[in-house]
């Protein structure tokens, strides 16, 4: 492996994450403003044009404050949790495709940080692990509220899991196959064909509603903020929480909004294809990666939309609704889509 | 890998007994407490159809060679094992009515798990790969352990079940680690590819650690020395017909699979696993017989008792490539399913009528209260002991004569002794049940468990007085050795 | 970083932290440095050329079941565990000796074992999904259905046990 390739790999991986992280202060403005725009009210716009400085202000404050530990709190687990949280969100997208593949001089570079035969199985792994971030945070700030936040949250990850993880299955089960780049490449093709090459979205529509309700409460967003309801649970698991390690919890949960989409959009809606779109030439590949912002970038509206929308569960009705309702449909789809496969449908 | 017609009939009776158990299950729901006599019966003829099932296998002509990819035989062997089996799990069907519909839960959960229980051995017993083994042991065991604490409202029975739990994965964690090993060198599974390839290979310590660690996990289910410690506990706590049920069907299929991965797995280290068995069954004959002796609660008194005919029958795997190979073994187990069974079902029958079987005091003066119930418990006990003319005596006839064959004399005359020591605990009950003043009423049975006790003892008188028939039967029920 | 030197940390890691999980009197802690000794090890069937074991490894383990009992820990807020009875000292040296001795058992009848043979065997299936899912439903599709029934016993086990029941 020569230094070019060492500092291609580098590249491949490290892009997707710094534009993640500059791009997440720009969320939080984008939340906001949207709140202010569905509410009706202006939002902040006092720093800047916009407010559009309102993020950095708010950096500038989250450095500035005190960090305080609870005195009565587990000091080792209380300082790794917020780490945990942000370095599983993190590491998830090393897998995912965000763009057709670049031919430099001759050698093919998949625009993906690593095209690994497991890659879904391995974003599941560590979204699996994110939950321990969680979970560790509401038990080592040794107050109620935290650990009633963190017990909710782990129960709450592992019912939706389930329903995740089987509605996913649908689309491996299409894919035959679990890269994500094969799973791109299966809904890049003719959408008229048999069997049918299109987003996976039109078929397996059931698969992707199950996935995207499940999104919400693996995100632990509203309409399932169960964990962090601050009408009954002042903040959850993040109650004692203070300055930059409150402010790792925050990027977390919107870097987990940011993977969720885009594994929607890579999982149902093409990745970085579109109808009719091969790209071959440079161009067409920054246009590929462009695409497949946008479409990330739609859903992570959508987050925000259905934040300011819907008001929350009652934490039975989300268990209920994991159980009773989304399981048994991911499964409904799977066995559909099984169908499908077998008459050479998909 | 092709799958018949054939195949499929030869798995029949575990398929059957997987849609009974989940038919069961279902249906359990529609049946409130009061007719839930139905489901018992519902399985017993289930049970009936498996046992015709094995029945019609015996005489089929297709059975012997390995099925699925080599995972599951059926021969002889098997098909004796599944007989006995399924008949232990009718008994404790037939014992359970009454104890059960008592007990405040729901009896349709308990009928399932015990069909699934036998799945679990029927597969087992079959096993030919020890993969499958191992699932099917872990089927096996898995659904003995809820058995155990069914009665979850009794602390006893929770603590039977906690500690089967605990102590039955640990043991299970050890045979794993064996298999793995033995994988590790092997890179296969299957038995009698085990075998060809070992016997050209040279023996190395690691795999002899693998084959010590698989039969040391065999060697708990069989509630050896030292393994055994689980056994009193959970015999004691368990809900008596399940006890009953432990004493002789995972026991059964322990025995089995031990030998069937021995002999056909492992045979050319015969000399090595043969030294351990030898040294184990004597440590339990003599530890069980003592520890026997020294208990007044009945139940612990039989789980001891238990243990000691473990050290018993192990001699009969000794046999290895003499001409009564695990004939004494099979002669054995015949007459052991009976006697042990139908001594815990004379146990169910004392507490079912309120009268908890707990200390010999409980048996004084049974004579008086039900005279055909203490001269059946009589029986059994000179079966246990191994007196003529019962089932024991033949069992025990062909255990030693087969470790004699095996140049184990010692632990035949080891055996003989502890046998005669035995006679004390087991003579303190029948002294009890006929010398002893009697208290409280007379008691009456329940058909069922009637029933049972019947056939336990029919069982143990018949294959005494006139064995010939069915020693001759099991003569072609032995595993070859290669 | 040869991969080599990686397998080894990762080894010593799961060792390590598996005896941590042992040692530690505090429940929640155990089950943290079994879910590091889970990670550690998944990272060796990576190195071993079984990616898909990894990922199952650490999804099943790591990301399932231990959260599991880390859930059931803090759900009945168990603290930290207090002896009783203090463990005597006769009954330490005998269960240090006695893993000593096996493991020292172990590791000589594997060194000697290594000593005569040169290459793992080539017939080890490899580690990823295509071979894995062709032999569990070829070959391995009886014990594959076993299981399903064990899970299903164990559905059934657990609803029984946890069903509520009125006093008799």
């Amino acid at each position: 492996m020569s230094a070019s390739d060492v500092g291609m790999l580098a590249l491949r991986v490290l892009a997707p994450v710094l534009v993640i992280l500059i791009v997440l202060p720009m969320l939080q403005w984008v939340e906001r403003r949207g709140a202010g725009l569905i509410q009706d009210r202006p939002g902040p716009n006092r720093v800047g044009p916009f407010g559009l400085l309102q993020p950095l202000a708010d950096v500038v404050k989250f450095f500035m404050k005190e960090d305080l530990i609870p005195s009565h709190a587990d000091r080792f687990l209380y300082v790794l949790a917020p780490g945990l949280a942000t370095f599983a969100a993190l590491t998830t997208f090393a897998v995912i495709p965000y763009g057709a593949t670049l031919n430099i001089r001759g050698n093919p570079v998949p625009l993906v940080g690593a095209d690994v035969s497991i890659g879904i199985l391995y974003l599941f792994a560590v979204t699996s692990l994110s939950v321990y971030g969680i979970v560790l945070a509401g038990w080592s700030s040794n107050n109620k509220f935290s650990l009633i936040g963190g017990i909710r949250s782990s129960a709450q990850i592992i019912s939706y899991e389930l329903a995740m993880t089987t509605a996913a299955a649908g689309v491996i089960l299409a894919a035959g196959s679990f890269r994500l780049t094969d799973v791109v490449a299966m809904q890049s093709g003719s959408w008229l064909s048999l069997p049918y090459r299109g987003w996976t979205v039109v078929p397996q529509l059931l698969g992707f509603v199950v996935f995207f309700v499940s999104a919400f409460a693996e995100t632990n967003r509203l309409p399932f903020d169960l964990p962090e309801a601050e009408a009954e649970l002042v903040a959850g698991y993040h109650t004692e929480y203070s300055a930059m390690k409150f402010a790792m919890f925050y990027m977390a949960e919107y870097i987990n909004v940011v993977v969720a989409s885009a594994l929607m959009v890579t999982l149902y809606f093409g990745g970085w294809s579109f109808p009719g779109f091969h790209p071959t030439s440079l161009g067409g590949v920054v246009l590929s990666v462009l695409i497949f912002a946008v479409k990330t970038a739609f859903f992570v509206w959508i987050f925000m939309w259905v934040r300011w929308t819907l008001p929350r569960f009652r934490y039975d009705q989300l268990m209920r609704l994991g159980w009773k309702a989304l399981l048994p449909l991911a499964l409904l789809n799977l066995f559909w889509v099984a169908g499908l496969v077998l008459w050479n449908a998909l | 890998m092709k799958v018949s017609a054939s195949d499929w009939l030869l798995l029949s009776p575990e398929l059957f007994l997987t849609a009974a158990g989940l038919l069961i299950l279902s249906i359990s729901a529609f049946f409130d407490k009061a007719k839930e006599e139905f489901l018992a019966f519902l399985t017993l003829l289930f049970v009936g159809v498996a046992i015709g099932l094995v029945a019609f296998l015996s005489g089929y002509g297709g059975r012997g060679a390995p099925i699925f990819a080599g995972m599951f035989i059926v021969d002889n062997f098997a098909i004796f094992f599944k007989l006995l089996m399924l008949v232990s799990i009718a008994l404790t069907v037939l014992a359970s009515i009454q104890f059960v519909g008592r007990a405040p839960y729901p009896a349709g959960d308990y009928y399932a798990l015990l069909l699934f229980t036998g799945v679990g051995m029927l597969f087992m017993v079959s096993g030919n790969n020890l993969v499958s083994i191992y699932v099917a042991l872990e089927l096996m065991a898995l659904s003995s352990y809820i058995l155990a604490g069914y009665f979850k409202l009794e602390i006893k029975s929770t603590e039977a079940a906690l500690k089967y739990f605990v102590l039955g994965a640990f043991s299970s964690g050890v045979l794993l680690y064996g298999l793995s090993l033995v994988y590790g060198i092997a890179g296969r599974m299957g038995l009698p590819d085990l075998a060809k390839l070992f016997e050209s290979q040279a023996k190395s310590n690691l795999l002899l650690v693998g084959i010590l660690l698989i039969l040391a996990g065999l060697l708990f289910k069989i509630a050896a020395v030292p393994f055994h410690v689980w056994t009193p506990d959970v015999y004691e706590g368990s809900p008596t017909p399940v006890t009953a049920f432990f004493s002789v069907g995972p026991k059964l299929a322990a025995y089995a699979i031990l030998a069937r991965i021995f002999y056909v797995g492992f045979p050319k280290f015969h000399a090595d696993w043969g030294l351990i068995i030898a040294l184990v069954s004597a440590a339990t004959m003599v530890f069980g017989n003592v520890a026997a002796l020294l208990q007044t609660n009945v139940k612990r008194m039989l789980a001891y008792s238990s243990i000691a005919h473990a050290g018993y029958a192990l001699m009969g795997v000794l046999g290895f490539r003499t001409e009564f190979g695990l004939w004494g073994i099979l002669v054995y187990l015949l007459a052991y399913t009976f006697m042990n069974f139908g001594v815990f079902a004379l146990v169910v029958f004392l507490e079912t009528k309120g009268y908890a079987a707990e200390s010999v005091a409980d048996f004084n003066g049974l004579a008086r209260r039900n005279m055909t119930a203490a001269v059946v418990m009589l029986v059994f006990l000179l079966s246990l002991a191994g007196i003529p003319p019962t089932a024991g005596f033949i069992g025990k006839y062909y255990l030693f004569t087969s470790a004699m064959k095996a140049g184990y004399a010692w632990l035949a005359v080891l055996a003989v002794l502890m046998s005669a020591l035995s006679l004390f605990y087991y003579f303190r009950i029948a002294a009890a049940m006929f010398f002893s003043e009697a208290e409280g009423a007379p008691l009456k049975s329940s058909y069922a468990l009637t029933a049972a006790v019947l056939i336990c003892a029919a069982a143990t008188v018949i294959v005494g007085v006139a064995p010939q028939p069915f020693v001759e039967m099991l003569r072609a029920c032995v595993i070859k050795a290669p | 970083m040869t991969p080599r030197l990686v397998f080894d940390v990762a080894a010593g890691l799961a060792i390590l932290f598996a005896c941590v999980m042992v040692v530690h009197r505090h429940p929640v802690k155990s089950v943290l440095a079994l879910v590091v000794s889970f990670f550690a090890l998944a990272v060796t069937y990576v190195l071993l050329a079984a990616p898909l074991i990894a990922a199952v490894q650490v999804i099943v383990y790591a990301g399932a079941i231990l959260v599991l009992f880390l859930f059931v820990l803090m759900l009945l807020n168990v603290p930290e565990e207090v002896r009783q009875t203090p463990d005597r000292p006769i009954h330490q040296a005998l269960s240090a000796g006695a893993i000593v001795a096996f493991a020292a058992a172990l590791l000589a009848s594997l060194r000697a074992y290594g000593a005569t043979r040169a290459a793992p065997s080539a017939e080890l299936p490899p580690g990823d999904l295509a071979p894995v899912a062709r032999l569990l439903f070829s070959d391995h599709f009886l014990s594959f259905e076993a299981l399903s029934i064990l899970l299903l016993a164990a559905l059934v086990g657990s609803f029984v046990l946890a069903r509520r029941e009125e006093s008799p």
